[in-house]
């Protein structure tokens, strides 16, 4: 799948939104967080408009604009009224076209930045979402490079800084979605965004490459600052796979945590009362996809965690999963839909991500795959990853060291 | 959205049935009168009504827990629940394909049955540890410690998620008594708003909640009264915490959703802080004060809060909250003219449109509003009657709320950090901050 555009209509929106997305992230970024702090200089002000200028505008318009900096692809999107979409993609081009890098914007920009990062790293549970369970997942992999920098490198950046990583940035061909009320491809030429894609380069991106941390069982704890009532553990499990692969960790995901009746909630939660919110998510990239498991528990019950949680995982790939809980499973991870299908920008930013990983982002076509890995062989495929150097466990918050047990626990469970 | 009509069950449920064309989801509200207000008469309950809201998924002596959490998840959706100071909400999102399935679930969910000691148990720590991770969020921490002083000796104090002493000893006779008090139809409402073939849902909806008993007393809270303030008293409260940043959160008393000033209220919370061009984005975000910061009216019945709430570094604390306090009073004395409140609600129906493009948003908004405003209001009439508060109630609007503060302002971070002098800044108020 290599999809560079796609321009969907639904008549129940009241809005339509463009996004571009494009294959720079903290992963390829020159300094930490320069990503980031360029996005948002971008969307703040032109050589045209000065920020107020430019925020007067947009509102006046109803034009929102996000820039949402990843780890391996970023994306600039745009909501708007219909009437308005001509002056949203003349303001996109604009932003692309000609920015203006001021010193004084940098230092505002970056003491936010740094705030933003002394936040998540002060609460144990972003803590470990953000950083911990990455570096036990990766070790010294770019991929655990958070977006928003770090505070040292932030500080040093200067416009000559962004002026160049802009002018990197623009070299690369962006893939753009688009969704809304009465579209299609030729209105959306007519209102200018060939030309918009005109403004970038033509050049691809290598597929990037991730590397797992190479430690057998690696473990990783980390105090936040902010003193917590809780543990907060993560489990996880590394999939190297590919783009078609990727799907196959969903139905993993939602028999684990994706509804009241998936296992983790109703083991964890329910029936053992370790957990209030014990949940399991997937990241996606081109090679790898990281499985995580999260629960927050009481310190003294941090162990009996980490056993009840591995066993779920693991019991969840090597039983037969009942044929009623499996159907629930799959209608939970069919059910994007729903969530989709109700707002302009959802949707741009769910095809978005569908298509920079390289899949298929028709939402038939993602049902009718589900359909097909549900009925085949799917927990092999991932079992045959259940190896000690895919499987790792981080913890913030208030513990004790439980590396031994850790080790003992997870390499108790073979295949 | 095509259709906006009230009605009413056989019993008199009254039902909202708001229908979006085209669309492919339908959400189903389930909204009562009923939370923290409610515990205010017997404090040893604080909690209980957000705590039944977690009972109510444990099913009854017809359906079993077990059986509720996958019905629930055959749906295919989003189904939840949510516990405020004067409603609790059920809710489940789906495709209008399992609409019957919905109603017919949480019909039998909002049925009474008994309550096993066995559940009741284990929900007692669920909601336990869903307690403790509120206390690790300082935003919630200083949320639920500025509420409580801003509204101390009125039903508003309640804290929603209760407290360890309470939650440890509430029983499960206190529980039954307390559901089989507030939770009859006469203190319900429900919302269709989706895709939908609205007069076989009514049908649907009368065969089944129309069945339910609605008694002829719908029960009450205590409801208490916005007083204008005759000076300037801003009560200070201080939560030490190990962050990094510094969080506040600047709670100042207005008026409530049945004030005849709503509206303009509304417009004056959004002149603070919608959008890009908004004062709290050129002053404190774009300037780099804080890393983030917001406002909104936080509205009931009968009174209501301008809530500022933002976080900033240590080192630029005292000149985030000056700048907070000039902006505010900048915003009482500067010049307002017809075209900035036309421009301003020009804004609003942007963000109206964008924010209600999912019915669900609509849902939410009604559920909560229809008990606070005693009717369901149409989007179109909404923006009508924020287009219709001329300056002459703006300025009366923004004496009232502004031209004494009457407030609390809860500063949490580490010690060395929140004990500061407070002061007006010069050229604004004059007047007492009490720790």
């Amino acid at each position: 799948m290599n999809t560079e555009k796609v321009i969907l209509a639904r008549s129940n929106l009241q809005t339509i939104s463009i996004g571009l997305s494009l294959p720079i992230g903290s992963i390829t970024e020159p300094s930490k967080g320069i990503n980031s702090i360029l996005l948002n200089h971008m969307t703040r002000s032109t050589q045209d408009k000065d920020e107020e200028t430019l925020a007067e505008f947009l509102d006046n318009k109803g034009i929102s604009l996000y820039t949402s900096p990843g780890r391996t692809y970023s994306t600039i999107t745009t909501t708007c009224p219909p009437k308005n979409i001509t002056y949203a993609i003349e303001i996109l081009q604009e932003i692309i076209g000609s920015p203006e890098f001021d010193e004084s914007t940098i230092n505002q920009l970056v003491q936010r930045q740094i705030s933003q990062i002394e936040g998540m790293q002060s609460n144990a549970d972003s803590l470990l979402g953000n950083y911990t369970r990455w570096k036990a997942a990766f070790g010294d992999d770019p991929i655990t490079n958070h977006p928003t920098g770090d505070s040292e490198t932030l500080q040093k950046l200067t416009p000559g800084d962004l002026e160049g990583w802009y002018q990197s940035i623009t070299k690369f061909k962006p893939k753009i979605a688009a969704v809304g009320i009465d579209i299609n491809e030729q209105k959306m030429k007519n209102w200018g965004l060939d030309d918009l894609i005109g403004q970038f380069g033509n050049i691809a991106i290598d597929k990037i490459k991730i590397s797992g941390s190479g430690i057998d069982y690696n473990y990783r704890d980390e105090k936040s600052t902010m003193k917590s009532e809780n543990s907060y553990l993560s489990i996880n499990l590394n999939l190297n796979t590919d783009a078609s692969m990727l799907d196959t960790s969903d139905l993993l995901i939602s028999l684990l945590s994706g509804g009241f009746s998936s296992r983790m909630f109703k083991e964890i939660r329910g029936k053992r009362n370790l957990s209030y919110s014990p949940y399991a998510i997937v990241n996606k990239y081109g090679n790898v996809a990281l499985i995580s498991s999260l629960l927050d528990v009481r310190p003294e019950r941090a162990e009996e965690g980490i056993q009840t949680t591995l066993r779920l995982m693991h019991d969840t790939l090597t039983e037969e999963i009942p044929k009623p809980e499996l159907m629930r499973a799959l209608k939970v991870a069919q059910r994007i839909t729903v969530f989709v299908s109700d707002s302009s920008s959802s949707y741009t930013n769910y095809i978005l991500s569908r298509i920079t990983s390289g899949q298929d982002w028709e939402v038939s076509k993602i049902k009718t795959q589900l359909d097909e890995i549900a009925a085949g062989n799917w927990q092999q495929e991932i079992l045959s990853q259940w190896q000690p150097q895919n499987l790792s466990f981080a913890m913030t918050g208030e513990f004790e060291n439980l590396h031994q047990q850790w080790q003992s626990i997870a390499g108790g469970i073979t295949v | 959205m095509s259709g906006f009509d009230v009605r009413k069950l056989k019993n008199g449920v009254p039902v909202l049935l708001a229908h979006y064309d085209e669309g492919e989801t339908v959400t189903i509200g389930i909204t009562y009168n009923v939370g923290g207000r409610n515990e205010w008469e017997n404090k040893s309950l604080d909690g209980i009504s957000h705590f039944l809201e977690h009972q109510f998924f444990k099913g009854n002596e017809h359906i079993s827990p077990n059986e509720v959490l996958e019905k629930v998840d055959e749906l295919g959706g989003m189904t939840n629940a949510f516990t405020m100071e004067d409603c609790t909400i059920y809710f489940s999102k789906c495709m209008s394909s399992e609409l019957d399935n919905a109603i017919s679930l949480w019909d039998e969910l909002l049925t009474f049955g008994v309550i096993s000691q066995e559940e009741f148990d284990k929900e007692a720590f669920v909601v336990r540890q869903e307690f403790r991770r509120a206390e690790d969020s300082p935003g919630n921490l200083i949320y639920r410690k500025v509420k409580k002083e801003l509204f101390k000796n009125t039903s508003l104090e309640m804290d929603v998620i209760g407290t360890e002493e309470s939650l440890s000893s509430m029983t499960l006779d206190q529980m039954e008594r307390y559901r089989a008090k507030y939770y009859g139809m006469e203190n319900c409402a429900l919302l269709i708003v989706g895709n939908f073939d609205k007069e076989e849902l009514f049908t649907k909806l009368n065969s089944t909640f129309g069945n339910k008993k609605f008694r002829d007393e719908k029960p009450k809270y205590q409801l208490t009264q916005y007083n204008i303030p005759k000076e300037n008293k801003i009560n200070v409260i201080r939560v030490e915490k190990e962050t990094p940043l510094v969080f506040y959160d600047l709670a100042i008393l207005t008026p409530g959703r049945k004030s005849k000033h709503y509206h303009a209220i509304e417009l004056l919370s959004h002149l603070i802080s919608l959008g890009r061009s908004s004062l709290i984005q050129q002053r404190l975000i774009r300037k780099g004060l804080c890393s983030y910061a917001y406002l909104y009216y936080n509205y009931y019945e009968d009174i209501g809060s301008l809530e500022f709430y933002a976080a900033s570094s240590p080192h630029q604390i005292k000149e985030s909250l000056d700048t907070t306090f000039i902006l505010l009073h900048d915003v009482l004395t500067m010049e307002i003219t017809s075209d900035t409140l036309a421009k301003l609600c020009d804004k609003i129906e942007y963000q109206v449109l964008s924010a209600f493009e999912d019915p669900s948003q609509l849902m939410q908004l009604q559920s909560i509003d229809y008990w606070r405003n005693g009717r369901f209001i149409t989007l179109e009439d909404q923006m009508k009657a924020i287009r219709d508060v001329t300056i002459e109630d703006f300025d009366e609007v923004r004496q009232l709320i502004l031209g004494n503060l009457q407030a609390t302002l809860g500063v949490l971070g580490k010690s060395e950090d929140i004990n500061f002098e407070l002061t007006f800044p010069e050229n604004t108020w004059k007047g007492e901050f009490i720790s």
